[in-house]
């Protein structure tokens, strides 16, 4: 299975960050240039780990700052692959 | 690593008594000098507290030790002593950017909760935002009842919300054992729903609609700042009415704005308590499991009319559980209206 930026959407929407933000957001641009809040970004990586079964570690964490990151983070704990 | 306030470092873990300077300071500096709960305005009491086992604190503290954030697992207000309240959040203003809250709020809520004898853990999330909201969904909470209007205008101004916050009830069980569950009639169908994925064992039967020869057994508590009565009943007896006219008498050194009872369903009595209660224009909050040990149904009263359009939610769960709340208030209102409508009702 692979991780898509559509499946990153559909997590950011269940995670409760406002439908017809997630569905503008450019997936190269970071988050919080779009609209997704300092405190949207905390729950999102929550959901992540959640949703794939991963751990971010604080020290990645501020690394992953859009959604191509999270794919690509997802991809390299071998979720998502 | 960019310098941001995402990379900060920080580290979680169990409160030490030399932490109790550090988060009665955070307290003191988040909240001013006047948090309601005096352990947080008192190192000693603070310390104390902890080694009672009343209070369960969790830190984040910055690489040079400061405690930068504080949350923790607390006996609050069920009669049920393993049944703890999950909260007690103060993150420095400098640190509300980084990942402090949502790293202690997890390891609270999903394995400091290991270390205590708490078979269940509930929460009280504020309704001005959602944040709390979806951070309890996230760890396996599930929303059980909304307090209306029960924080006081002006408790969240600094956020936006000028009036009165309602709060979302959320509820994990970690330990359970099957049992009955006496049902009043007019809520067969709520509590049917709000028991859906708890992963509670529940029997339900038909909660009776006679009262009891005994006295009403309840206990009252007034929370004068916040302006909250809240009671725990769980018996129903002849003098229910009396009892009701005592829930409702104005507060003696505070008004009262927020009136609540927990009705056990543990008695079949609860049926006649909560007819008695709906007759008076109470009104649904929700499901309260393990409140007594047994569950509970959460009935309410306020002053004037509830905010329930500042309420934000996350979740269709949460919103199914304010559409019952609210329209169960508007059934009680009309029937208030109707009563005062009836000829020779006393005004």
């Amino acid at each position: 299975m692979t991780v898509t930026i559509e499946d990153v959407r559909n997590l950011m929407k269940k995670a409760g960050i406002d439908s017809g933000l997630v569905d503008r957001i450019d997936p190269a641009v970071p988050f919080l240039r779009q609209g997704v809040t300092s405190i949207d970004v905390p729950l999102l990586a929550l959901a992540t780990e959640k949703e794939w079964g991963i751990a971010i570690s604080d020290d990645d964490a501020p690394a992953i700052r859009t959604i191509d990151d999270v794919v690509r983070y997802v991809a390299s704990k071998g979720r998502g692959a | 690593m960019p310098d941001t306030p995402r990379s900060r470092r920080f580290t979680v873990a169990r409160f030490r008594e030399e932490d109790a300077e550090g988060v009665v300071a955070l307290f003191s500096a988040v909240y001013g000098d006047s948090y309601p709960i005096a352990a947080f305005r008192d190192p000693a009491l603070l310390a104390a507290q902890n080694r009672a086992g009343r209070i369960t604190s969790a830190v984040a503290r910055s690489d040079d030790g400061q405690v930068v954030a504080h949350s923790g697992l607390c006996r609050s207000s069920p009669p049920f002593p393993r049944l703890l309240e999950a909260g007690i959040m103060a993150v420095l203003p400098d640190w509300r950017e980084t990942f402090v809250a949502m790293r202690l709020g997890v390891w609270v809520m999903e394995s400091l909760v290991l270390e205590t004898p708490a078979e269940a853990v509930f929460g009280e999330a504020v309704c001005n935002v959602t944040a709390t909201q979806r951070l309890s969904f996230l760890t396996g909470y599930a929303p059980v009842a909304l307090e209306a209007d029960l924080m006081p205008e002006g408790s969240y101004a600094r956020e936006g919300e000028p009036g009165s916050v309602s709060c979302l009830v959320v509820f994990r069980s970690w330990r359970d054992r099957r049992r009955a569950l006496h049902v009043p009639a007019a809520y067969r169908d709520e509590i049917a729903f709000l028991l859906e994925g708890l992963g509670l064992e529940r029997d339900l039967v038909s909660a009776s609609s006679l009262l009891e020869p005994d006295p009403t057994a309840i206990s009252v508590e007034d929370f004068g700042a916040a302006g909250v009565r809240r009671a725990a009943l769980s018996l129903a007896g002849r003098d229910i009415d009396e009892v009701i006219d005592t829930l409702e008498a104005p507060g003696a050194s505070a008004h009262v704005r927020v009136r609540q009872v927990c009705v056990s369903l543990a008695h079949p009595s609860c049926g006649a308590a909560v007819d008695a209660l709906r007759a008076r224009g109470w009104f649904l909050g929700g499901l309260l499991p393990r409140w007594f040990d047994d569950d509970a149904l959460l009935m309410q009263k306020l002053e004037g009319p509830p905010g329930f359009d500042r309420v934000h939610l996350h979740g269709e769960r949460a919103a199914a559980i304010l559409d019952l709340v609210r329209r169960d208030h508007e059934r009680a209102r009309s029937a208030a209206g109707r009563e005062e409508a009836r000829p020779g009702a006393s005004s």
